[in-house]
């Protein structure tokens, strides 16, 4: 979670800083072409080429002003937002103007003694992104005749040329329009994402999960390469009876089991699960072990794990198209839409999960003990509700046992005697043949989590 | 004076330096106009299509035209500050100041016609 919130606040106090040191170089570069055009001589200037034909001409010399002015990031921001919804780059256009008054400056100052400047134009080069460029050439023509009065053929007013907006309004209309977009965006790819995963059949995804990673589908995989865990796993799930399994039947389920601390398990495409072994360590029964599998079974059933897999591809698609590779604040901040968007549906996902847990565990055992154990366990860990529980993609613990025990009751689920994990885990290996029954004497010898590879 | 096709500039700016059957009594100097536009995303995902098809990008055509379309109006609007009867010269330039934003600049000569 704290990779969230770093990046930004880093990123947002870049940009505060850049708006107060832009704001200051707009404000200091105003006033010095403010003094610098007032201190210049009464000038013609002329797009025209025609040499005017009431002087005498002395001299003629080709002539030329260029300048470069690097836009601030926080301005650059405004752009990027502005690209979302079109429309005038009010503060853009600012600059751009100045460029071109300090351009004419230079360019008049190069002809200094001359009384015409002809034939101006007006060319832009391409060093880099947020620079402004700008390349003023022109014929000044040195003669006897020496404006006086009248307008000084300086640069008219500008004000024309700049949509007066203030930047900080416009940053918050902007922002909001971009976070607004990129919701809608993300929610609409993610009812693609689910169309599409729904309308792939549990066959295809198993063929073409085979061409990707053919080391972890079941029917690639010899069950001396399962440890004596992942094989009692793999009997725990294949004695679920079948009619109990949704649409998930059809997959050739396997387990695997990740050394890791952490209490997690997840669903791989193919119908491999993942169980960490600090998940293992968590639970007391098999009931409870149980709920975590029929859980993920859940996740198959709904066809979820195709579409996370979806979301984060459609996700770094849409986020390549919108968004240059170094636009990191936009592409940051349009992580918070897509992290809600994600998070209501990734919420129901896990409720949906939960009930299909429920229905395992009944037609497994006939009662539903031990159904949110994992959940009160975890709930315990996680502490009490916080923000991040807010963004997160899944209900907090606590609210998952409630609801599961709520909805036992309303359907007045039996709860039974739960099954001892250890027990349980010792009898698998005594009817497989792994070890003798009188291996037994010496217990927990064969535990669940250090039986591995 | 000879209108302009744009009924809405009233204002004549050519790209040539004379208005044809008006004399030019005094120059006033350089007018500018310029405008900074973007097209919204949707559109820039569709000219990314485009890309890979080749074709006419029409929604940057549009885009190029509105510009246009504001910096001459822009131009004239400076030129009229100036009490100006007409803009002669008129050239256009492009820069590009901003990711997938474009600006049009359009600049003449202001003058007073007889």
């Amino acid at each position: 979670m704290e990779d969230l919130f770093l990046p930004g606040i880093a990123l947002t106090i870049l940009i505060g800083i850049a708006y107060i040191t832009g704001r200051l170089a707009d404000g200091a570069h105003e006033r010095a072409l403010k003094r610098d055009e007032a201190l210049l001589p009464h000038q013609y200037l002329d797009s025209g080429d025609a040499v005017p034909d009431d002087i005498t001409l002395h001299d003629s010399k080709l002539v030329t002003g260029k300048v470069v002015i690097a836009e601030d990031r926080f301005r650059n921001l405004l752009a990027r937002l502005r690209i979302f919804v079109g429309g005038r780059l009010a503060a853009h256009e600012a600059t751009v103007t100045r460029a071109k008054r300090e351009a004419i400056l230079r360019l008049r100052t190069n002809a200094k003694g001359a009384s015409h400047i002809i034939g101006l134009r007006f060319d832009s080069a391409e060093l880099g992104r947020g620079m402004i460029e700008v390349i003023v050439s022109g014929t000044a023509l040195y003669t006897d005749h020496r404006p006086t009065g009248g307008r000084p053929s300086a640069l008219p007013d500008d004000g024309v040329n700049i949509s007066h907006r203030n930047l900080l309004a416009e940053f918050a209309s902007g922002s909001i329009a971009f976070l607004l977009i990129c919701w809608g965006i993300y929610t609409a790819s993610g009812l693609a994402v689910e169309w599409a995963a729904n309308s792939i059949s549990v066959q295809e995804e198993v063929a073409i999960w085979s061409e990707l990673e053919p080391g972890l589908i079941a029917e690639h995989r010899e069950d001396y390469e399962r440890s004596l865990p992942e094989r009692y796993l793999l009997d725990l799930v294949n004695s679920i009876p079948k009619e109990a399994i949704g649409p998930a039947k059809d997959y050739d389920f396997d387990v695997l089991i990740i050394p890791d601390d952490s209490p997690n398990a997840a669903a791989l495409p193919g119908g491999l699960m993942l169980v960490h072994t600090g998940m293992l360590e968590l639970v007391d029964t098999e009931n409870e072990l149980l709920s975590i599998l029929g859980h993920e079974i859940g996740h198959y059933n709904g066809r979820d794990h195709l579409e996370g897999i979806g979301r984060e591809v459609v996700g770094v698609a849409l986020s390549a198209m919108m968004f240059q590779t170094d636009a990191v604040l936009t592409t940051w901040a349009a992580s918070w839409p897509k992290l809600l968007a994600d998070r209501d549906y990734s919420r129901s996902q896990e409720l949906d999960a939960d009930d299909w847990s429920l229905r395992i565990l009944m037609a497994k055992y006939g009662h539903v003990a031990e159904a949110s154990t994992t959940f009160a366990k975890l709930g315990q860990l996680q502490g009490d509700r916080s923000l991040l529980d807010y963004l997160s993609t899944h209900p907090h613990p606590r609210d998952r046992v409630e609801r599961l025990e709520d909805m036992a009751r309303e359907q007045g689920l039996p709860i039974g005697e739960p099954v001892d994990l250890q027990i349980a885990f010792e009898n698998f290996l005594v009817r497989t043949g792994e070890i003798p029954a009188s291996a037994l004497e010496d217990r927990h010898q064969f535990n669940l989590t250090n039986t591995g590879h | 004076m000879t209108h302009s096709p744009n009924a809405a500039a009233e204002m004549a700016a050519v790209t040539i330096s004379h208005i044809p059957g008006r004399e030019i009594t005094e120059n006033l100097g350089i007018v500018f106009g310029s405008s900074v536009r973007s097209r919204n995303f949707l559109f820039d995902i569709f000219a990314m299509l485009k890309n890979l098809f080749g074709g006419e990008v029409r929604s940057y055509t549009r885009l190029l035209e509105d510009a246009q379309q504001e910096a001459t109006s822009r131009l004239i609007a400076q030129a009229k500050k100036l009490d100006a009867d007409a803009v002669v010269d008129v050239h256009f330039a492009t820069s590009q100041v901003a990711y997938k934003a474009a600006e049009i600049f359009a600049y003449g000569t202001a003058v007073r016609l007889k």
